[in-house]
């Protein structure tokens, strides 16, 4: 009906275009109808037939273009309908399938040709069936869509869930009725409709996820360094960091467990038991104590336990450890540290083993032997005891250094212990008299050395006992003394000895010579002849002995030098080492001080040596007089400015009266009972020899000082 | 005089001393060879000449000392009077020791030189005539037959006839005409002086228990 009207009311339309087309072609014939007027009446059915002319040609234009577009229409919708993602189906009351489209087909994975005339609901799953034939009756009873879900069987018996939304379609006679049913796959559409909720849910979640990524990176970096940290530190610490479970099973293991046990963290961690690790000849004793110790929830520190490292050795180490728990508070195992002591208990062990050596060794030692703090007594060895005559080393300890000295040493003692707490220069060795318990001394020998005790600074000392040395000393000075008479005598002997040859032959031949002569004279018939010759011989003879006293002058004024460069100082050094008994007999304090950059001089090193040593016996018996302690020696060497040396020998003596000052050089003058009156003679031939001089002069305070110099070797000149 | 007879042997490397020495020597009358040399000496001294010898300690090479020792190991028993320069006991002593006859120290004085050399000479002559009785004393001795020698020395021993004739496997009577042989060639009057001249002459007698 609706159809109906709107053809009629389409009609009216070409009619009005139609009376319009007409009347411009009329129009167009203008002046011809104007003219024509007067005919209207005759030609009006005319102009009707042509208006409907017109009309029905412009209908039958629209026929065709509304045919057309009906055709371009009908193709777009087939196609749509054809290659529709969803199944079309038309279906009867029955629910038979009158067409369908691709998608349908593919949808039930039938052929499109099968289709026809079968119904719908057989391809459905059996449960869906009664829904799905109640949703046709739905359809087929009203005019509204109808929607059902219901699931599908495909030819090749999956199911796919389906949804249903049908409309009943005008009956194109109106004797069947029909309607088209769209099928979705829910399926896919579910998969589809989850995916998108989950990709919302997901993007939201990812949201989070990268606030968490960041935030977790944040904390992850922090933990990094921390970790880092940490690793250094145990590192460092030399400590292996663990965490084990309930059960001892490594949870973790610090990288520095490499360092101690061989191990990687790796290699430990799920695979180890802590006990693995132990000693096998201690393991289960071990084992058993500390899982005693993790059922009490204990902290231990420090248990010392000997593991094996993966190259099997031996490694002491000590445990702390504190119980594990997780945040609600169980206890999910112990962590804790191991410290690597191998070396520290070796060191203890042989610590242990050498004091024990070095105690015995000292305690019995064969020299006598004192430890002392800031001038009291710590310590004495049995020997020392025994030296002493003390009952025990208690009785050393604790009491002044000084009480075991005689009186005599007691103020170098005290001073000693004076200058050492200031820090000053302590000789190391020095000679000094011990006393007895029973009053008695005796001559000891102390070498003396500060060493570092575990409770502070301390004097060790050795003490020997030089009685016996002593005297061996001082016997060896009386023979030294003798053997130098002795020489000295000999020198002179030899001397005379030569002497007295080369003048006695002439001599000789003059004495025989002449009493020959007077024994001719007392004949009664003299030769004269005879007594010319003998008296011929004694001229010659006696001019023969001038002339061997002129030739010994020479020999004794030249000398025969050994000239080599030295240097003084060393020459100095070796001669006080020489005397340095003779000095310490006559407790002679001996002072040498050296110039340094001591220009090389060039002489005889054995004159030289006797010079000094002269010297020195000189200086020395100049302080026989004197009181020991004042009795001093000071030796000394000087550069002069004008390139030679100079060498000193001052003492304490009571030095030299003027009028014999003035003779000291002069052969043949002594002042000693025992003196050829040579010594200073000879010095004086050997320096005047070498170039020097030398002089003795008076201290102005005390004793005397004689010196000489001797010129710088001469440059090489090119 | 008898000692116009021996000569005075001066050795000293010094020529002026060794001539000095002759002179003095010459001037007392005495024959003096020099020599300037201890080896020279030894080269022409010949031991029958009689006389002394005065020897210079310090020479060079051999020393006077040595020289003595050198002339003791030839049987030379010629007295040596030492002149040194320096006398020293020690070596004195060992020079006295070997025989020398004196030790005088140079510058020596003529008269305690030309004493020393009568002495030696006194010594020399003595020494000589010893030398020369027991020189006959073995001649004598060289006479005898082994047996009379066995005889001899069984005789000086104080063993009687009878023992000897024992001792030595022979008849007694034999041992008499061999003692009479013995007294015979020996030269000797007496048992006695037999003994004596066998003492002598160094011959021991034959122990007869």
């Amino acid at each position: 009906m609706r159809k109906k009207s709107k053809i009629s009311a389409d009609a009216v339309e070409p009619r009005r275009r139609a009376e319009a087309r007409t009347r411009e072609r009329l129009n167009n014939a203008g002046s011809k109808a104007r003219n024509l007027g007067s005919r209207t009446e005759a030609q009006r059915p005319l102009h009707e037939l042509q208006v409907r002319r017109t009309e029905l040609e412009m209908q039958n234009v629209e026929l065709q273009k509304a045919r057309d577009e009906a055709k371009a229409s009908l193709a777009k919708y087939t196609h749509l309908y054809e290659f529709a993602p969803v199944g079309y189906f038309s279906l009867d009351e029955q629910g038979r399938i009158l067409e369908a489209n691709l998608a349908g087909a593919a949808l039930l994975g039938v052929e499109r040709s099968k289709l026809v005339s079968r119904r719908l609901q057989r391809f459905l799953a059996p449960p869906s069936r009664p829904g799905f034939l109640a949703f046709l009756a739905r359809v087929f009873g009203s005019a509204g869509k109808q929607v059902c879900e219901g699931q599908l069987l495909k030819a090749d018996g999956a199911a796919v869930l389906a949804g249903f939304h049908a409309a009943l379609a005008d009956s194109l006679d109106g004797s069947q009725k029909w309607c088209r049913v769209a099928v979705s796959d829910l399926s896919a559409f579910n998969r589809a409709k989850e995916a998108q909720r989950r990709t919302k849910a997901l993007s939201v979640a990812n949201l989070w996820l990268r606030r968490e990524f960041i935030l977790r990176q944040e904390v992850e970096e922090a933990l990094r360094q921390n970790e880092e940290r940490f690793n250094q530190v145990a590192e460092a610490s030399g400590k292996f960091i663990w965490e084990v479970d309930a059960k001892g099973l490594y949870t973790y293991a610090s990288v520095s467990v490499k360092t101690i046990l061989g191990y990687t963290p790796r290699e430990l961690v799920g695979k180890k038991h802590f006990y693995d690790l132990l000693v096998p000849s201690v393991r289960e004793q071990l084992k058993e104590g500390v899982f005693r110790t993790f059922a009490e929830r204990k902290i231990f520190r420090d248990f010392p336990n000997p593991k094996v490292s993966k190259s099997g050795k031996t490694v002491h180490v000590e445990t702390s450890g504190v119980p594990a728990l997780d945040p609600t508070g169980k206890f999910i195992g112990y962590r804790g540290a191991d410290t690597d002591v191998t070396e520290r208990k070796r060191a203890e062990e042989a610590l242990a083993g050498s004091e024990l050596r070095f105690r015995t060794l000292i305690e019995q030692a064969p020299i006598a032997i004192s430890i002392s703090r800031n001038g009291f007594g710590v310590y004495a060895n049995r020997k020392l005891a025994q030296m002493c005559g003390l009952q025990g080393a208690g009785e050393w300890s604790g009491r002044p250094i000084p009480e075991f000295f005689a009186p005599q040493s007691r103020d170098e003692s005290k001073e000693r212990t004076r200058r050492r707490l200031l820090g000053l220069p302590v000789p190391d060795e020095f000679d000094a008299i011990g006393l007895r318990t029973d009053g008695s001394q005796f001559p000891i020998r102390v070498v003396v050395a500060q060493v570092q005790l575990a409770d502070g600074m301390a004097n060790i000392a050795f003490i020997t006992d030089v009685t016996e040395r002593k005297q061996a000393e001082l016997e060896s000075q009386r023979s030294r003394a003798e053997i130098a008479h002795l020489s000295r005598t000999a020198t002179l002997g030899e001397l005379s000895g030569s002497l007295a040859h080369e003048l006695n032959q002439p001599l000789a031949a003059i004495l025989a010579n002449a009493q020959a002569g007077q024994r001719f004279l007392a004949d009664d018939h003299v030769d004269l002849n005879e007594m010319r010759d003998i008296l011929k011989d004694i001229v010659m003879d006696t001019q023969r002995a001038g002339e061997v006293i002129r030739r010994l002058r020479q020999l004794l004024k030249k000398g025969e030098l050994n000239r080599l460069p030295l240097d003084l100082n060393e020459v100095v050094q070796a001669t006080l080492r020489l005397v340095r008994n003779d000095l310490l007999i006559h407790n002679i304090t001996l002072q040498a001080e050296y110039a340094p950059e001591m220009p090389v001089i060039e002489g005889d090193r054995v004159q030289l040596q006797q010079v000094l040593l002269n010297l020195i016996v000189n200086a020395t018996d100049a302080m026989a007089q004197t009181s020991p302690a004042e009795r001093r020696l000071f030796v000394r060497t000087e550069h002069l400015k004008k390139d030679g040396v100079c060498v000193s020998v001052s003492d304490s003596g009571r030095g030299m009266p003027p009028d014999i000052a003035k003779r000291i050089f002069d052969p043949f003058f002594t002042t000693k009972h025992t003196g050829m009156g040579l010594g200073l003679k000879v010095c004086r031939t050997i320096i005047t020899a070498h170039g020097g001089q030398i002089n003795g002069t008076n201290n102005p305070e005390q004793g005397a000082t004689f010196l000489f110099t001797l010129p710088a070797a001469k440059k090489e000149q090119p | 005089m008898s000692q116009s007879a021996s000569t005075v042997f001066i050795v000293d490397d010094d020529t002026s001393v060794l001539k000095s020495l002759s002179r003095l020597l010459r001037s007392a009358r005495l024959n003096s060879v020099a020599f300037s040399s201890p080896q020279e000496f030894l080269d022409g001294y010949s031991p029958h000449t009689a006389g002394c010898l005065v020897l210079d300690v310090a020479m060079p090479g051999l020393d006077g000392l040595q020289l003595q020792q050198a002339l003791i190991a030839k049987g030379s028993e010629i007295p040596i009077i030492f002149l040194t320069g320096h006398g020293d006991i020690p070596m004195s002593v060992r020079a006295m020791k070997r025989g020398a006859v004196d030790f005088l120290t140079k510058p020596v004085n003529g008269e305690d030189l030309l004493k020393a050399i009568h002495t030696a000479m006194e010594t020399d002559r003595a020494n000589r005539q010893t030398r020369a009785e027991l020189d006959d004393i073995r001649q004598r001795e060289s006479t005898l037959t082994p047996r009379e020698r066995e005889v001899m020395r069984c005789v000086i021993s104080g063993a009687l006839n009878k023992r000897i004739a024992q001792l030595l496997g022979i008849a007694e009577k034999t041992v008499k005409v061999h003692r009479g042989r013995v007294m015979q060639k020996m030269a000797a009057r007496s048992v006695a002086e037999l003994v004596s001249l066998c003492r002598e002459a160094g011959i021991t007698p034959i122990p007869v228990a």
